[in-house]
């Protein structure tokens, strides 16, 4: 290109500094800088390319040729391939002042196949490295290229230093947020097995399930290699009891022994954590001695480091560990420790309530139990006072209770209507023997007192604290759907729906089977009796049930003889 | 390309289209086409579309202000540059400025290149750009730094010479704005670039640039000391409408330290008063006001003829592809720009010269030159093999 400007030459030079002074100036990190530098070298000299060796080593003296890695290059396609590694040079080419020079035998290592480098133009990054810039013709100038550029190799020396500081500085701020970064996914991990776990906690109904549960979220969520439970065992031993356990075991667990004993075998982390009831922490199992007996083990399944939490009850005494195994070293920071503290300390929560649970239930269950027999025990009286009704109520409380699930009621409920039926004659009692099982018609009065048992039987029954309404149940026994039973003549919704379904089992009961004052009249009597009167005597709807259980062969009497007995009509 | 490989259509009439690429395919069936056309034959560019797409000749091409044929500018026509075998072609559309998606884009660009390169050494990235791209000159940068010496770099601006957006870069089907059409010549020697504008004594320095935008001139909003001095040296007021025509002789000179010039040459006066250049001015660069340079056109034309002949063999007897400046043509006057087509033609005894009148130059002063966008230059090369 022609020549151009008649401006002096000092203000050529000025201005090349200062654009050349704003580019180094304007870069944080090496390669940018060197490569911009670069760029703007050649843009502004017209060599095609150039290269940029960072802290060159100096030549053994007499040395032809020295070894330096290429840090950049710009304008030789062939030479950028090559950026980061060593190339070997001439001594002469990386030697010296600033240089411009021809030599086309000095360049041939660095000249391609098409059309070798002849000039070059070597600046000194003072002391930091030296430029190349490379042309297969030197271009034309009346500048000094040798020393026009001087200051801003200078600059550029400040420079590389510079950016080489802030990129050992960014280097540890990306370090340091890297192992940020490793906190905050380890906490999440741990967030996420805490949030988890309180669901858990939550959920399930069983204690071996928690804690089946427990292990599972560890592992499962909290990416852990393995988690299990024990319990201390009172033995002589003070050996343990695995309750659960989750992720990769490989036999581990049976094929060690675990104690809490104060001994080799109770130093682990397990037993230390059940004996002290307090956190125990492996962060290494290489390099822990205690761990020695169960090393080799846990190495072998990729277990580097072990938690052990106590788990203890409400009143703070230990009774097991959760102990987690890691694959990583050092894989508990203080923040995740913290968070799987709380982690057991809401199993242990969760373990408490169940356990508590369970107890109540179990005294429920008692107690419950124990009302059931003193029915059964009143039951039993009333039948041994007329053995000729033995075994009705308990046939009318199964016949009930069949036709109670067909209709879709609660197990609670059923439960209550089978013990019902089971005393609802208890009233009975209180009426002479000899009328209950008096053959033949009975007098007004005789029926009179034996239309009392419902209300006898409900002062017998009314201060028991059931949890269903027994007492009422057997007080409205012989009511009938359309009012015209007894004693109150209560009709439809008025009568309890338990109610309903036991009047509608006992007549079934009564006409099916055998009674001291008459035979039983069978199965088909006793449809006829109540499919007659549904909707009248009956509830359609029980009567309606009660026809699908006995069609569907889902209820079977047991069979009950008393042959020769008079027959009669009184249930 | 045994025949000429450059024909002049001076009306682009369906049936002569048709007639030539027949022709030339009969002798070259991998043939394929660079047409260039005026802007005022925008509605053209179908019809060459057409006759291509039916033939199944492959075709890329670009509008430009005018035509150079015949030593002379012309707003009407087409050339129609053959190659003889289609060499690889792209078009790019919508090329980004934000430095995140240049990389991208330049990295797809140049990717695209060095899978075409193969072991040929002697290839030459000729690049189309539509003038408005504001970041041409860091494309190129990217570009450089990516296939650097592995091909030769040339090329022009294409568009309208108002610098008003139109789509200016077209294939066989499409026709694309804010974009490049690469070609990959395969055994060709790349091109040569001259301006030789010297300046005056008196110089200004500019400074405080942003792209392509040039803010302020010694420290003082660009616009007012462009108001003084065209007042000073032609007695008139610069107003928007007439600011192109002043302004080209008021273009910027980039320092080089090889005395050499870069030249950028303002071309729209934006609305706060800074000055659009058509070519990136580097962020923070010192600039010279070239205050109504003067143009050498004998040394201009000598070294362009010198830097043909260094680059594979004399010019003389060769076909040639030329692109003009707008820019100079309009600093130096439609006489004086033809007159340099004329001495040019004389100088280089060149059998053909095809070329266009362009808003922006791409090259280097010689072969192996760091690649550059410039104004107010020729840009010269050779197209195809010597005639016999």
């Amino acid at each position: 290109m022609g020549k151009a400007l008649t401006m002096s030459r000092e203000q050529e030079i000025l201005t090349i500094l200062y654009e050349m002074a704003m580019v180094v100036g304007g870069e944080v990190s090496v390669k940018p800088l060197l490569t911009k530098t670069l760029q703007r070298l050649l843009y502004f000299t017209s060599f095609p390319a150039g290269l940029v060796f960072l802290d060159p080593p100096v030549a053994a003296a007499g040395a032809e040729t020295v070894e330096a890695r290429l840090d950049a290059a710009v304008g030789d396609f062939d030479l950028g391939q090559r950026v980061g590694r060593m190339l070997t040079l001439p001594s002469a080419l990386l030697s010296g002042e600033a240089h411009l020079r021809e030599d086309a035998a000095l360049l041939k290592v660095l000249s391609g196949d098409v059309k070798p480098y002849t000039a070059f133009l070597r600046l000194p990054i003072d002391g930091r490295g030296i430029i190349l810039l490379l042309a297969p013709k030197a271009p034309q100038t009346d500048l000094p290229l040798t020393r026009i550029f001087e200051p801003v190799m200078e600059n550029l020396a400040k420079a590389i230093m510079l950016c080489r500081d802030h990129e050992a500085y960014t280097s540890g701020l990306i370090s340091q947020r890297d192992v940020a970064w490793a906190g905050l996914r380890k906490v999440n991990r741990a967030l996420r097995t805490l949030s988890a776990g309180n669901e858990a906690v939550v959920r399930v109904q069983t204690e071996p399930e928690l804690l089946n549960e427990m292990c599972r979220t560890l592992t499962e969520i909290g990416g852990y290699r393995m988690a299990w439970v024990c319990y201390a065992v009172n033995d002589e031993r003070r050996s343990v009891r695995i309750m659960a356990q989750r992720g990769f075991d490989d036999g581990y667990l049976e094929g060690v022994q675990f104690s809490w004993a104060d001994n080799e075998l109770g130093q682990g982390p397990t037993g230390t954590a059940i004996r002290t009831g307090e956190m125990q922490i492996v962060r290494d199992v290489k390099a822990e001695a205690r761990f020695a007996p169960w090393r080799e083990g846990a190495v072998k399944r990729g277990y580097n480091s072990v938690l052990a939490l106590p788990l203890k009850d409400g009143a703070g005494v230990t009774y097991g560990a959760l102990t987690i195994d890691a694959s990583d070293v050092e894989a508990f920071d203080e923040e995740e420790i913290r968070l799987m503290d709380d982690l057991v300390r809401d199993f242990s929560y969760g373990i408490g309530s169940l356990r508590d649970r369970e107890e109540r239930r179990r005294s429920e269950e008692e107690l419950r139990q124990g009302l059931e027999d003193a029915i059964q025990a009143i039951a039993s009286t009333v039948e041994m006072r007329d053995p000729y009704t033995a075994g009705h109520q308990r046939r009318v409380g199964d016949l009930a209770a069949a036709v109670a699930t067909e209709m879709g009621l609660s197990a609670e409920r059923i439960h209550g209507i089978r013990l019902a039926g089971t005393v609802h004659d208890v009233g009975k009692i209180g009426v002479p023997a000899d009328i209950l099982s008096k053959p033949g018609h009975l007098l007004d009065i005789e029926y009179g007192l034996i239309k009392l048992h419902p209300k006898i039987g409900y002062d017998i029954l009314k201060d028991v604290k059931f949890p269903w309404p027994i007492a009422q149940i057997v007080l409205q026994h012989h009511e009938r759907y359309d009012g015209s039973g007894y004693p109150v003549g209560l009709k439809g919704e008025q009568i309890l729906l338990e109610t309903r379904i036991l009047t509608v089992a006992d007549v079934i009961e009564a006409i099916f089977s055998f009674r001291p004052y008459r035979p039983g009249l069978g199965m088909d009597k006793a449809v006829e009796e109540i499919r007659s009167h549904r909707g009248t005597l009956y509830d359609p709807d029980v009567v309606d049930a009660c026809m699908r259980v006995l069609q569907q062969n889902q209820f079977v009497f047991e069979q009950t003889t008393f042959g020769g007995l008079p027959a009669g009509a009184r249930s | 390309m045994s025949s000429t490989a450059l024909h002049y259509l001076p009306e682009i009439e369906e049936r002569a289209l048709r007639e030539l690429l027949e022709s030339w395919r009969a002798e070259f069936p991998q043939m394929g086409v660079l047409a260039l056309l005026p802007e005022a034959e925008m509605e053209a560019v179908a019809r060459v579309q057409g006759v291509c797409s039916r033939l199944d000749v492959p075709l890329a091409g670009a509008l430009f202000p005018a035509l150079v044929e015949g030593n002379a500018f012309r707003v009407r026509g087409a050339w129609l540059l053959r190659f003889d075998v289609m060499p690889y072609m792209a078009l790019y559309p919508d090329l980004p400025e934000g430095p995140e998606q240049v990389e991208a884009a330049v990295d797809a660009i140049a990717g695209d290149v060095a899978s075409h390169l193969g072991a040929e050494r002697e290839l030459t990235l000729f690049m189309l750009f539509d003038a408005m791209v504001p970041n041409i000159a860091t494309l190129l940068d990217e570009l450089y730094l990516r296939l650097a010496n592995r091909v030769h770099y040339m090329g022009a601006n294409a568009g309208s010479e108002a610098f008003k957006p139109m789509p200016c870069l077209f294939d066989t089907t499409r026709m694309i704005e804010h974009g490049m059409l690469a070609l990959l010549l395969p055994s060709h020697p790349g091109a040569v670039l001259e301006h030789c504008y010297t300046a005056p004594a008196q110089t200004l320095t500019a400074t405080s640039t942003a792209g392509n935008r040039i803010l302020q001139i010694d420290w003082r909003p660009a616009f007012e000391v462009y108001r003084e001095m065209a007042r000073a040296h032609y007695g008139v007021e610069i107003s928007r409408d007439n600011f192109y025509q002043y302004a080209v002789h008021f273009p910027f000179g980039i320092v080089r330290a090889n005395g050499a010039t870069l030249v950028r040459i303002p071309v729209v006066l934006e609305e706060d008063g800074s000055l659009f250049c058509v070519g990136e001015v580097p962020p923070n660069s010192l600039l010279t006001l070239l205050n109504a340079p003067a143009v050498d056109s004998e040394r201009t034309v000598d070294m362009l003829v010198q830097g043909l002949s260094a680059l594979s063999a004399a010019p003389a007897g060769q076909e040639l592809l030329l692109f003009y400046c707008a820019g100079r043509r309009l600093h130096l006057g439609l006489e004086a720009a033809e007159s340099e087509l004329r001495l040019f033609a004389a100088r280089s005894q060149a059998a053909q010269i095809a070329g266009a009148l362009s808003l922006g130059e791409i090259g280097g002063a010689t072969q192996w030159d760091y690649p550059l966008f410039h104004n107010a230059t020729l840009v010269a090369s050779p197209w195809g093999k010597r005639l016999p």
